[in-house]
């Protein structure tokens, strides 16, 4: 009986220990505000574009464009006060086909861009947890 | 035991070589616990064994060792996993008792030796997208290939089926900016201390559901320390067994090579008290 009950408490947490939400520009600081941004965007480009598990998603994309957007949906996404004014992250991805291990390829890019730029391991894993979150956009299926 | 780590070797050396994809992220294939597949170093997680995403096959290979002084335990295992869905497994176990076999007056270098077999599934969840923990089902069959002790200690069976039940859950952004990792597995068992005292007794009723759990809080993006704790059977009635437990540090550099030392305590094993000592694992994995 003892152990159903931390077994009931545990499967609790799991599910209801999740949340997320920005509300000061601790994060948006801590990755060195826009210009900080931009350049982790960079390096997690072309880090992308690089590796060829995800390099033919790119092909024929407007880099310097898809650079902007993804700059300013995460400025925006930490607080940092700049408006996205690009589709939803399910608009943008629709018919990509993009899959599990392509979502996973992405965090690894961006985890090694952060690490590149000396992003402190707290801001890594806040910014990882909020994007997290778009996983079911951009995954199909 | 020599061909083991012959055939070990091999295996690691091949690890490299292997075209494996590689589609989930690092240490999310877990280590390998004493009974084979993924998980803790005790106890199986709902996580599939390798780094195989959606279609592709990912594996482990790992060598185990344990040290109380009064016991030596030695774990090979070997797992695959496919499609991030489905795991096998196999593990085979050595146990020294160089203080019981002389206080018995047993052959000096009697061991207990025991293969486990595994599978496990994920049924639903994820261990870091969405709303769900990762929620996987499996069994081990256990089999000691030394029977004789076991049965002249009281134990029942030479074989036996473990169920269990896991669920796991990584936290992106946990205490301290840092992953957490936490376990919880309920498992249905007879075995005798894991197995290596066989199974069941003559006085001892049906299989029991026992606990068991992991907590890990990754400090960086490859170092892990955490927690673990398996709940024992009490089923043979010449020696009390106390629940296990571990307190561990896992160096996860990337996703070919992991290693991990634990202090672990295994308290009373067939009368000889207070059995704790260093823990140390190497595995290979694609």
């Amino acid at each position: 009986m003892r152990q159903m009950v931390a077994v009931g408490v545990l499967l609790v947490c799991m599910v209801g220990c999740t949340s997320t939400h920005v509300d000061d520009q601790s994060l948006y600081l801590s990755l060195g505000e826009r210009d900080g941004i931009a350049a982790i965007v960079d390096e997690m480009l072309f880090l992308a574009i690089e590796d060829v598990r995800t390099s033919h998603h790119f092909a024929g994309s407007d880099l310097d464009a898809l650079h902007g957007k993804f700059t300013d949906f995460i400025c925006e996404l930490v607080g940092g006060g700049c408006v996205y004014d690009g589709v939803d992250m399910r608009k943008a991805h629709r018919g990509m086909g993009l899959e599990r291990r392509d979502f996973n390829a992405s965090v690894e890019h961006l985890i090694d861009a952060m690490q590149a730029k000396n992003v402190p391991i707290p801001a890594q894993n806040q910014l990882l947890d909020l994007l997290a979150d778009f996983y079911a956009d951009v995954v199909e299926g | 035991m020599k061909w083991r780590a012959h055939l070990a070797s091999c295996v690691f050396l091949l690890l490299p070589l292997t075209s494996g994809a590689a589609g989930e992220l690092l240490a999310t294939g877990g280590l390998t616990p004493v009974d084979g597949g993924a998980g803790g170093g005790l106890l199986p997680w709902a996580v599939i064994a390798g780094y195989g995403s959606e279609q592709e096959f990912g594996g482990s290979l790992s060598l185990a060792s344990l040290d109380t002084g009064d016991y030596q335990l030695r774990v090979l295992g070997a797992a695959v996993g496919w499609s991030n869905r489905f795991e096998l497994s196999v593990a085979t176990q050595t146990f020294d008792m160089p203080t019981l076999t002389s206080n018995l007056g047993l052959a000096p270098g009697t061991e207990l030796r025991m293969n486990s077999v595994g599978a496990k599934v994920r049924l639903f969840g994820d261990l870091i997208y969405g709303n769900l923990p990762q929620l996987s089902a499996g069994a081990y069959y256990k089999r000691s290939l030394t029977p004789s002790i076991p049965l002249s200690v009281g134990a029942e069976d030479r074989d036996s089926l473990d169920f269990f039940v896991s669920a796991t859950r990584l936290w992106l952004d946990g205490p301290a900016g840092r992953r957490l990792l936490l376990n919880a597995t309920a498992r249905r068992t007879e075995s005798n201390q894991g197995g290596l005292l066989g199974f069941g007794s003559s006085t001892a009723g049906s299989p029991e559901w026992v606990f068991e759990g992991s907590a890990a809080l990754f400090l960086d993006e490859d170092v892990a320390v955490g927690a673990e704790y398996r709940q024992m059977t009490n089923n043979l009635a010449f020696a009390q067994s106390d629940d296990w437990r571990d307190i561990f540090v896992a160096y996860v550099p990337n996703k070919r090579v992991s290693l991990a030392a634990a202090w672990v305590d295994l308290g009373s094993v067939a009368g000889i008290q207070n059995q704790q000592g260093f823990y140390l694992s190497v595995q290979g994995s694609f």
